[in-house]
């Protein structure tokens, strides 16, 4: 294995060469086109998301389980784990470009740079899956982030992207210096920027020791700084303002990409911090009560929050907050079944919020609004698009036979597994199982909580009337779309019905990131 | 991996006719009729069969389907039935055949309106069937969802409530119930040892569960059903949801959707957790009480149709409730059979208040009067219909009812917590609401159909079509038949109930040894 670990094998980042390439070429072409043409340079995009993609997934069925492939001298990593993230984030560039394609016809300008920014945040978020330490985690964040600093701001003359970009910008960089300021305690505490240097050590969280307070402070500043991404409490306050400011496409890509590399991050410090098998952070009481405690707010400030919206993409922003809560329960469990959980839950929240952000900007290129009240009648005006909207938020509540209901469940039964078995192991850890069963319950009140704004928004489309007037306005759902409002909904029902495959894809992946070598 | 033709095809065809009718023409509305009629045909004609083919002295749980589904985690679609399961099949089978022929006056949205109906009705035939924690819980959230929609779309104004405020509270309270239960399930499912851990009833059934965990999580799961049944305090959404909703809705509904709680404290509550059903259900006599005569007294004071059949309906679940808590076989065993007449009798005045609302749109007593010249066959339905709720002898409302009472008699009501023990209290009150119940309905019958015809009813139709009249006759004969006969389903519901009650009262036996040596449980008394 050290050997496999010293060499470079930088054949094994082919899926980043390609886009890195592709966004170059990409680059060039929009340099040299007219502004009204960018044909050449959008495909290139298209055809390299595509390629790698596909790369992935040929690198993925190569594998043998349990395999894990080291390139960059031990600086990349590519396992089931890293495998099954990139082919989501993949899928979900293409999904939001595929809407945004639709989006831009509104727009006269920028439909390169639109395509060019997405693929550099994806390129972000391949390498966030195989980042191997925190030098690599801090500049594939960035890079993410930045991306996302200019998507968020991209129609230039509206006040509110403009207000939101500028939001997102203060906060993600107060965010990203806390994240550095946590890692520059965590190197001092080990010595190696490397995470698997943190499982030496993983014992002090639990126990104690003379790095502890450095190792402890280090990581909070660190969760904190993840947390950003993810919206979590009580870093959450940008959501609705910038999802409801930026460009519609861009909040999909928000909700689903950005929240997902930052949820992998967590995923791969949280294991960092377990050493080998399930010791270190998984038996640090204080530390389980922590998450437990910024999971039930963050559960409560979404679904509270969320009630009184009457816009839909505030609605959403909120909903996207309190989803960063129940994730958040999978982590408190840190161990392999929470970790199943939170991969299942991505798989699920991939189809279901594409479905639902394809819904609002198809709906909002006919009405022109985001008002709740506007969706009023929208089963008769378009049967299809009311129905897909319905099975998205129904997910998104969490209700079978949806994918949502089966993530939720996961990560419930994993929270619930970890009450019991903290439980079992003395007076010392009765209150964190004390607070994880709480937590639980909290999490069921989340859920009726939500499923009320969600209904709320049902009961408009297939309850109200159409506005005055617009009856007879028949919403057309483009034939491009078609395709992926289909395709989303096969994923939403096949997910929430024929769990089977799904959980296998998602335990082999969990079992690749808890596994030792 | 099993396979049971029965107890797959109940569950299948209603979904494969929901998935069926999505590729149906809207306007064809002939043929989506034709689609739901079969689709719920079918399911009555195997419920039947499953009935016949039942063996009283066999195997605990018949008809098995057991398919494995997401193996790492111990799920599976597990379905079967026992005696309990044959009763409520039965009882679902007829409401949705009669639901379907009820709604034929839905003329907006006929398709979507049948989708979800069929939906609703795969849902609760999957919670009766499941043998397995989480399709328990899958179907049940399966049923509820739909319903949201059935009362938003189709559904009525209720009195000063919207139709759209009914239907939120009443989803809002379902799921409330449903996923505090899930909690407890999944505690339930995590106390096994790592490695046996298993959704399977009848696994876990077979490994038993720790004395002091089921007294911890009894409560636990039985309120989060008992929010479904609906027990007193948690009842509120139930008249309004019933009054709110269009016929077929308010048929399912009171008539067996609030019957899933009940069945899940049978099945999950007694089966899993014996020593907390045990210990518990003390509290659950008195609280039933206030489900009788609250339910009743409020029943009294209402002037719309609906509502006095809603109030009415929580105040004879406080009945099932009651025999729930006798924990001896003949009380619980009058549980199960009042849960099959009640909800036959309640989609019987469902339907027939459906009936004429349709023309008078108004349900209000003081605005009726005098219907029965216009409606004679509509309206000596209704009469039969309160007869058989008043407990009338020779209805099977009577023959159940009579049976919680018998139980209750002799049954003693331990109140945990105390050293409290309640006798006679709970079922003196409960003869005493059958008194309340003479009144709000003879009143009802009096107001609507008797006294001074109103002149704006000159128009009223009648049901004339053997498609109009066939639903109600139906059910009245099902009423009666099982009234007068009750042999044979009786047979069945308490092959069930016997071996449920058997542990509960070996759990029971040990925990009156703890305490007094002496005394030991007299129930055999009772069941004889």
């Amino acid at each position: 294995m050290i050997e496999a670990m010293s060499a470079w094998n930088v054949g094994l980042a082919l899926p980043e060469w390609i886009l890195t390439a592709t966004a170059l070429v990409a680059l060039f072409y929009d340099a040299r086109s007219p502004a009204d043409d960018k044909k050449e340079s959008i495909k290139w995009v298209w055809f390299g998301l595509l390629a790698a993609t596909a790369c992935v997934v040929i690198e993925w069925m190569g594998m043998k389980t349990g395999e894990k492939a080291w390139a960059f001298r031990g600086h990349f990593g590519f396992d089931a784990f890293s495998a099954l993230l990139k082919t989501l984030f993949g899928l979900t560039a293409m999904m939001v470009l595929s809407i945004a394609d639709h989006w831009l016809k509104r727009v006269d300008r920028g439909h390169a740079e639109f395509h060019l920014l997405t693929i550099f945040a994806t390129l972000g978020m391949f390498f966030v899956c195989s980042v191997e330490d925190f030098a690599g985690l801090f500049v594939a964040l960035e890079l993410i982030t930045i991306s996302f600093f200019c998507l968020t701001a991209f129609k230039r003359n509206d006040e509110r992207a403009i207000e939101a970009g500028i939001k997102y910008v203060v906060l993600g960089a107060i965010a990203s210096s806390f994240l550095l300021f946590g890692i520059a305690f965590l190197y001092g505490a080990t010595g190696s920027l490397r995470l698997d240097a943190l499982g030496g050590v993983a014992e002090a969280f639990a126990h104690g020791g003379e790095d502890a307070p450095l190792l402890n402070f280090g990581l909070l500043l660190v969760i904190i700084g993840l947390g950003f991404k993810i919206a979590a409490v009580p870093f959450q306050v940008w959501t609705p303002d910038v999802y409801e400011g930026a460009a519609t496409p861009v909040t999909a890509f928000l909700s689903m990409g950005s929240k997902a590399a930052g949820v992998t991050l967590l995923m791969k410090v949280a294991r960092a911090c377990l050493g080998d098998g399930a010791a270190g952070l998984a038996t640090a009481a204080p530390w389980i009560i922590f998450i437990v405690v910024i999971a039930a707010a963050t559960i409560l400030y979404g679904s509270l929050g969320a009630m009184f919206q009457t816009n839909i993409k505030r609605l959403l922003g909120y909903s996207s907050i309190g989803h960063a809560g129940y994730i958040l329960m999978g982590f408190a469990a840190f161990d392999q079944a929470g970790f199943a959980a939170i991969v299942y839950y991505l798989m699920a929240y991939l189809f279901t919020v594409i479905a639902v952000f394809a819904v609002v900007v198809i709906v909002n290129g006919v009405i022109r609004s985001h008002r709740i009240e506007d969706y009023s009648g929208l089963a008769r005006r378009s049967p299809l698009l009311g129905f897909v909207l319905t099975c998205g938020l129904l997910s998104l509540a969490g209700v079978p036979p949806f994918a949502g209901f089966f993530g939720k469940f996961l990560v419930f039964r994993a929270l619930i597994a970890k009450a019991g078995a903290l439980g079992d192991m003395g007076p010392d850890y009765a209150a964190a199982s004390v607070s994880t069963y709480t937590l639980a319950f909290i999490g069921a009140a989340g859920v009726v909580i939500s499923l009320y704004y969600y209904l709320m928004v049902v009961k408009r489309i297939y309850m109200d009337a159409p506005p005055e007037g617009s009856e007879e306005q028949p919403i057309v759902a483009p034939q491009r779309l078609k395709g992926l409002l289909y395709a989303c909904l096969a994923g939403i029902f096949l997910l929430g019905m024929v769990m089977g495959p799904f959980m296998a894809l998602a335990e082999s992946a969990a079992a690749a990131l808890v596994a030792v070598h | 991996m099993t396979i049971h033709l029965f107890s797959l095809a109940i569950l299948l065809v209603p979904l494969a006719a929901t998935i069926r009718l999505f590729f149906v023409d809207p306007k064809q509305t002939a043929r989506i009729h034709g689609i739901a009629k079969l689709a719920t045909f079918i399911p009555l004609v195997v419920s039947f069969l499953m009935w016949m083919g039942y063996d009283t002295s066999g195997e605990k749980y018949q008809f098995v389907t057991d398919i494995p589904w997401v193996e790492s985690i111990g799920l599976g679609l597990r379905l079967g039935a026992d005696g309990i399961t044959i009763a409520m099949l039965l009882l679902t089978s007829l409401v949705m055949f009669t639901g379907v022929y009820v709604s034929g006056s839905i003329t907006d949205r006929v398709k979507e309106h049948y989708i979800l109906l069929l939906g609703l009705g795969t849902g609760v035939f999957g919670v009766f069937l499941s043998l397995d924690l989480f399709f328990f819980y899958f179907f049940y959230e399966l049923a509820v969802i739909p319903m949201f929609l059935l009362i938003g779309v189709w559904g009525s104004r209720a009195a000063q409530y919207s139709k759209e405020y009914a239907t939120t509270k009443l989803t809002l309270y379902l799921t409330a119930g449903a996923v505090f239960a899930l909690v407890g399930l999944l505690a339930l499912y995590f106390q096994a040892p790592e490695g046996a851990r298993t959704f399977d009833i009848r696994k876990l059934e077979a490994m038993g569960v720790d004395t002091d965990f089921q007294r911890v999580w009894f409560p636990v799961i039985f309120l989060g059903f008992a929010a479904i049944i609906p027990m007193w305090p948690l009842h509120s959404w139930s008249p309004i949801g019933h009054a709110a909703a269009p016929s077929a809705v308010s048929m399912l509904h009171a008539g067996v959707l609030m019957k899933l709680g009940a069945y899940g404290v049978l099945r999950i509550g007694y089966g899993l957790m014996p020593a907390g059903a045990d210990h518990w259900m003390g509290w659950v006599a008195l609280l039933c009480v206030m489900n009788i005569l609250y339910g009743g007294m409020v029943a009294m004071a209402q002037r719309d149709m609906k509502f006095i059949i809603g109030f009415s309906s929580s105040s004879h679940m406080g009945y099932v409730l009651l025999g729930l808590a006798t924990l001896g076989v003949t009380g619980v065993s009058g549980a199960v059979f009042l849960m099959f007449a009640h909800g036959i009798m309640t989609a019987l005045a469902f339907g027939l208040i459906g009936f004429f609302y349709d023309q008078t749109h108004t349900r209000v007593l003081d605005d009726l009067g005098g219907m029965i010249k216009q409606m004679p066959f509509i309206g000596t339905c209704f009469v039969i219909m309160a007869m058989a709720s008043a407990g009338l002898p020779g209805f099977a409302n009577f023959a159940s009812e009579l049976l919680v009472i018998v139980g209750s008699w002799n049954a003693e009501y331990t109140l945990a917590g105390t050293s409290i023990t309640v006798r006679y209290l709970p079922t003196i009150a409960a003869v005493w609401g059958l008194v309340v119940t003479g009144v709000y309905l003879l009143r009802a019958v009096r107001d609507a159909w008797f006294g001074p015809p109103n002149p704006r009813w000159d128009g009223l139709k009648d049901a004339v079509t053997f498609k109009q009249k066939m639903p109600f006759v139906v059910l009245i004969l099902v009423l009666t038949y099982t009234g007068c006969f009750p042999g044979r389903l009786l047979d069945t519901i308490e092959s069930g109930v016997r071996n449920v009650m058997e542990r509960v009262e070996a759990a029971g036996a040990v925990d009156a040894a703890e305490v007094s040596p002496e005394s030991a449980p007299d129930d055999e008394g009772a069941a004889k």
